[in-house]
């Protein structure tokens, strides 16, 4: 006997507005930044005629842009939790809930928002949603001040005590994805591997459910997630996946032992073929892990980002932090290409995606949770305008752009964490 | 008689249970009486210190984690501060004591979390039950929790991590037992009309006919090496003196020429063996003897042409006999038995490990179930086994730690349970035969047993995962591999220096371990392991052989190893205060608080740089109040060490500034230099505690924190003046928060 699960929504009035199967699936992808940007040179002029220094990269996409200024998490600033404001950078990113400060199990922030839009409307894909990395855990050590590696690790949380472990290797999110079309063109070597996996799942199902009533509360809690699993699992071995698009394992991969940027567009370009042959509608993105401390060799810079990003004004380090958040943009540019060469009815799949990228903090040496550096690409299909910066009268919550896009993609939300309306996206 | 005795021994539990009862009552009133008396002052509730109000705080039922908070500043005197009203000695007895009597137990009060094995015990154990080395990346990643990597793998099992799991089920299962085991030598066949014709081929159905001297590619993926035979059906146009010349090309090398003198009508296999890696080939086929000339009067034109139909690639020929598979197979008994029946007999065993003596018979046979549907579905045995096999791998009874079992009044689930945690703790893998043979006997029943069985396992070459696994995350250093120095600044810190500074940590460790020195010769040791990479690094001469013991009077010790000095540093500089804090934290059992949100950077600035050394810097960083607190003890344990660079390595002078390496910790000793930083932490027993608490959080899956101080004094307390590693061990193994499961 088996529990819920508990994940229950927390929202009222939650339903799949049920696609038009004419229509081009909507699809969003949330991209995390750490550390922070160099505010002055990312923030462009009120009139987006020119875009500013740092997001100089993206001129190819300024007309799908929107870069909007004011938005603030409230759930990130430290009240009475003190230290650990890269933590709560990333857990509150998507959940603009508030993490409770423990290095324990007893780990609990909220709901994100693309697990809830995957739990809405993750059973028209193979896949309901993918959780992405650029770079693995820390080996050792705490992760930041006593908060738990989950909430530092993780941006995607399917239930507020359930992060989404993310796939930081682009050899086995190839595998993952289109690992089985080498055997497509041996029919029957293929029909065999699927054969053995439902054997396998099939006794791995009943296995739980009998193991489920010899265990601990505890215990039992976990197996029912294992559960909820190899659900996904099966449905996934069921779905219909003649719309999916092959890919011969790029020779990046192949070659192995790349560069940061090739593993962050082998990444990008991974997603967009899975986009492209909708195997799932829904992704994160972790580029860096909250307070990442990676060097950037790739401009010229040997210390760590998060070092860095302590900058005390100092000129040489603040233009660092800004060299490395414009790499960035090169690298966000580069994914972008991607989606917009791929053709989809008349326009393209970037026209039915909307890409967010920000940080969950704005300046690294304050740990300001307001005032965050977000932009807002792709989506035009979906009414997303572009081509402005928005700039917010007064501090607005994140939850209220959560909430729009949540809408966009064709999930009836009245409300999603702290938000009060949702942002006008397309007026 | 049996039931007299019984009620006389519910009766006595009754009485053990109200006189503990009565003690705890007692306690309370005295603890609440001497607080009221001499600590709600200052912690009150108008304006509590540190936030703590003891008029609220103590009206909750249990606090154990604010019992042992004030046990441990009233045993170590912090409290009451100096400027306070003096507390009598014989009143911090009282106190003490009532403390000591509400914390009784408490260690076992403490709740657990569900716990999946980590990415080494997943690895270990597999090796140790297969035979098999399965890659760590194969495996989802670990969830750090208080520093460890198997304490709270908290992360829910759900989307990517699942699928991990049963690929890395599918992969373990098939390092045991290859597809093609006991079958037939795999081959397949590639077509010509599949292949690339470099120029133009012409179609002669079967055949593709290579008219001009032109070639035919097709690239092939193996998954394993071996010795391969290609053999390639093909026959000539024949005309003139030779017979068609075919050469068979493999990654560019030619590997065989064939003179092809077989006719359309009758082609012939040509076969060539090689040896070939795993990985893609490309595979060319080339005719080299193009010949032709034209119809002159009655002699017909002569044209000579290469006709190939496909070839067939088999392999691998030399597989020998497969000793994982072999290993698992000896107790096969053969196939006239029924496929259920054999796969019982072969699973039976190899599950009791896998699933750590809790086989379960409704699973076992179950499991003998998919291997018959397997063959009924047309499957050969091996291969219905293989199936078998990644769903017991893939299964939580592998990959979750059952230890609520610990607190089973069943028997054999109980012992069973203990012996897990056993080996998972020791050994970082599962429990072997052996083991859960001791476990059924009964001899895990007893704490004397436990620690017997024990100190048999630290025997075990198996028990260098302390080494291993332990070691590199209790000091934090299996963050070597992430850490990037300068590469401009410290040129010499090459990928094989790094993975020397990596081995000596281990292989000083598993010395001193291993040979059962005191636990502080880790500390004060003046040797360690080194290789000539390493020596070179050190300025001494190579030792005679790689990673012995070698005399480091100058060096030698944790203190002195260049992994340590190389993680706590900046990319470009030493860090005085990361060492600081990383001696602390590890070897001090202290770790400071972390840094108040906004805590103001170093200066940085290159004209500042160079003319302020980095101690002057450090110095205005202190003058702040809210950063002088810490920043006075950290600093000076980091200055002690300034004398080894970034990477560890010796140095008289910082750039243009001379190194001094003296300090005054806050309890006004002096220290200089590693010789004088060395002595201080060899005197505190503080270390002790802290490697203690390190192990039992590993061990026992919790943080060990303010509501076990007791507990670990006591435990502390126990131990010889100058205990070993394996007393440590031991100490944990034979204490009660072992063997109970928590009374959640």
């Amino acid at each position: 006997m088996l529990r819920a699960t508990g994940l229950a929504c927390a929202l009222p009035l939650l339903e799949n507005m049920g696609a038009d199967a004419a229509v081009a699936p909507a699809r969003a992808v949330w991209i995390f930044l750490p550390n922070g940007m160099h505010m002055e040179r990312w923030r462009p002029g009120a009139s987006f005629a020119k875009l500013s220094p740092t997001l100089e990269p993206l001129a190819a996409h300024s007309k799908s842009l929107t870069v909007i200024t004011g938005l603030a998490i409230e759930a990130g600033q430290a009240g009475a939790d003190g230290a650990g404001d890269h933590a709560r950078a990333a857990a509150t990113f998507l959940t603009c809930s508030r993490a409770k400060k423990t290095d324990g199990a007893d780990i609990h922030a909220g709901l994100s928002v693309d697990q809830l839009a995957a739990q809405s409307l993750g059973n028209a894909t193979p896949l309901a949603s993918l959780e992405l990395g650029c770079e693995p855990g820390r080996l050792a050590g705490g992760c930041d001040s006593g908060y738990s590696c989950a909430y530092t690790n993780t941006v995607s949380w399917s239930s507020p005590t359930t992060p989404c472990a993310k796939e930081t290797s682009p050899r086995r999110l190839f595998e993952r994805l289109f690992g089985d079309m080498d055997a497509a063109t041996d029919v029957r070597a293929r029909a065999l591997a699927r054969a053995r996996k439902r054997s396998v799942l099939d006794w791995l199902s009943e296995d739980t459910r009998r193991l489920a009533g010899t265990v601990s509360a505890a215990d039992r809690a976990t197996l029912s997630a294992w559960m909820e699993a190899l659900r996904a699992l099966e449905q996934r071995l069921a779905a219909d996946d003649s719309a999916r698009v092959s890919m011969p394992e790029p020779e990046l991969i192949l070659r192995g032992s790349g560069s940061q940027a090739e593993k962050i567009e082998l990444m990008g370009l991974l997603l967009a073929r899975a986009f492209e042959g909708d195997q799932t509608r829904i992704a994160t993105l972790m580029v860096g892990n909250a307070g990442s401390n990676r060097a950037y060799p790739e401009v010229a810079w040997s210390d760590g980002h998060h070092d860095t990003s302590h900058h005390g004004k100092d000129p040489k380090k603040l233009d660092a932090i800004a060299r490395i958040n414009a790499w960035h943009m090169q690298r966000l540019a580069t994914f972008l290409d991607t989606l917009a060469a791929a053709k989809e009815g008349d326009g393209s799949v970037l026209d039915n995606t909307m890409v967010l990228m920000g940080c969950g903090i704005s300046d690294g040496d304050r740990h300001n949770h307001d005032d965050l550096p977000v932009l807002l690409a792709g989506g035009r299909a979906l009414g997303v305008r572009g081509g402005r910066h928005m700039l917010l009268a007064r501090p607005t919550p994140m939850a209220n752009l959560h909430l729009a896009m949540l809408r966009k993609l064709g999930v009836k939300a009245q409300a999603f964490a702290d938000s009060t309306e949702a942002l006008q996206l397309g007026a | 008689m049996i039931w007299r005795r019984s009620t006389l021994l519910v009766m006595f539990c009754a009485t053990l249970v109200a006189q503990e009862a009565s003690a705890t009552r007692e306690a309370q009133t005295n603890l609440a009486a001497l607080v009221q008396r001499h600590c709600v002052e200052c912690h009150g509730p108008d304006e509590p210190d540190a936030g703590l109000d003891f008029a609220a705080a103590l009206k909750a039922p249990r606090s154990d984690a604010l019992h042992g908070r004030m046990w441990r500043v009233l045993a170590d005197k912090s409290m009451p501060p100096k400027q306070a009203d003096a507390l009598p000695d014989n009143e911090r007895a009282a106190l003490l004591n009532a403390l000591g009597t509400l914390l009784q137990g408490a260690e076992s009060r403490q709740p657990l979390s569900p716990r999946r094995l980590s990415r080494e015990e997943v690895r270990r154990s597999v090796r140790d039950i297969f035979g098999v080395d399965l890659p760590a990346e194969m495996l989802p990643e670990d969830e750090l929790s208080f520093g460890f990597d198997n304490v709270a793998n908290v992360r829910a099992i759900g989307g990517a991590v699942a699928e991990q799991m049963l690929s890395a089920a599918e992969a373990c299962a098939a390092l045991v037992l290859p597809e093609g085991i006991g079958g037939p030598i795999p081959e397949r066949r590639i077509e010509a009309e599949e292949m690339r014709c470099n120029t133009e081929c012409g179609n002669a159905t079967p055949f593709v006919s290579l008219y001009m001297n032109s070639t035919l590619t097709s690239t092939v993926t193996l998954k394993q090496p071996g010795n391969y035979e290609i053999s390639v059906r093909a026959a000539g146009k024949q005309a003139g003196d030779e017979a068609a010349r075919m050469v068979v090309r493999v990654a560019g090398k030619r590997v065989a020429t064939h003179e092809v003198a077989a006719v359309a009508r009758a082609p012939l296999e040509y076969t060539c063996t090689l040896e070939l890696g795993a990985g893609s080939h490309e595979v060319v086929i080339a005719f080299t003897n193009d010949f032709y000339t034209a119809a002159a009067g009655t002699r017909p034109a002569a044209d000579r042409n290469l006709l190939v139909d496909a070839f067939v690639l088999r392999g691998p020929m030399n597989a020998a006999p497969h000793a994982p598979a072999v290993a698992l197979l000896a107790v096969d008994i053969g196939v006239n038995a029924k496929p259920e029946v054999r796969a019982r007999a072969v699973l039976h065993p190899v599950l009791r490990l896998l699933w750590r003596g809790a086989t379960d018979e409704d699973a076992l046979s179950r499991l003998g179930q998919l291997v018959k549907e397997r063959v009924l579905a047309g499957e050969r045995f091996e291969d219905g086994l293989r199936s078998a096999l990644i769903a017991a791998i893939a299964s939580p009874r592998f990959w979750l730690r059952r230890e609520s079992a610990l607190s089973s009044t069943k028997e054999p689930q109980r012992s069973a349970a203990l012996a897990a945690r056993l080996a998972l703790f020791v050994w970082n893998s599962a429990p072997d035969a052996t083991l859960l043979d001791d476990a059924e006997r009964g001899a895990l029943r007893t704490s004397e047993g436990l620690r017997s069985v024990a100190t048999r396992m630290l025997q075990d070459p198996r028990a260098g995962a302390l080494s291993q696994c332990f070691a590199p995350q209790w000091l934090e250093l299996r963050n070597l591999a992430a850490s990037t120095p300068d590469a401009q600044l410290f040129a010499s810190f090459t990928p094989q220096l790094r993975a020397s500074m990596a081995s000596e940590v281990v292989c000083f460790f598993e010395m001193v371990r291993a040979e059962n020195m005191p636990a502080r010769e880790l500390l004060r040791a003046r040797w360690s392991c080194i290789d000539a990479s390493l020596a070179a690094h050190y300025g001494v001469p190579a030792p005679e052989n790689a990673f012995a013991r070698t005399e480091l009077p100058e060096r030698g010790g944790l203190l002195g190893m260049a992994a340590m000095l190389t993680v706590t540093s900046n990319p470009g500089r030493t860090s005085p205060v990361k060492r600081g804090r990383w001696i602390l934290d590890h070897l001090l059992d202290s770790p400071p608080a972390p840094p108040p949100a906004n805590a103001g950077a170093l200066d940085e600035r290159p004209e500042i740089a160079a003319s302020l050394p980095l101690r002057e810097r450090l110095t205005q960083h202190r003058r702040d109040p809210s950063c002088a607190s810490c920043h006075t003890r950290m600093d000076a344990l980091g200055f002690a060490l300034e004398h080894f660079d970034g990477i560890g390595a010796w140095r008289t002078a910082d750039g243009p500034h001379a190194i001094d390496s003296a300090g005054v910790l806050p309890d006004g000793r002096r220290v200089d230099g590693l010789a004088t930083l060395k002595q201080v932490l060899v005197a505190d027993r503080a270390f002790l505690r802290g490697l203690l608490r390190a192990l039992l959080t590993t061990a026992i899956g919790r943080q060990f924190g303010s509501a076990d101080e007791l507990f670990l004094q006591r435990t502390l307390d126990a131990l010889p003046a100058d205990p070993s590693i394996a007393d440590l061990v031991l100490a944990v193994v034979g204490s009660p928060v072992f063997s109970a499961s928590s009374r959640d």
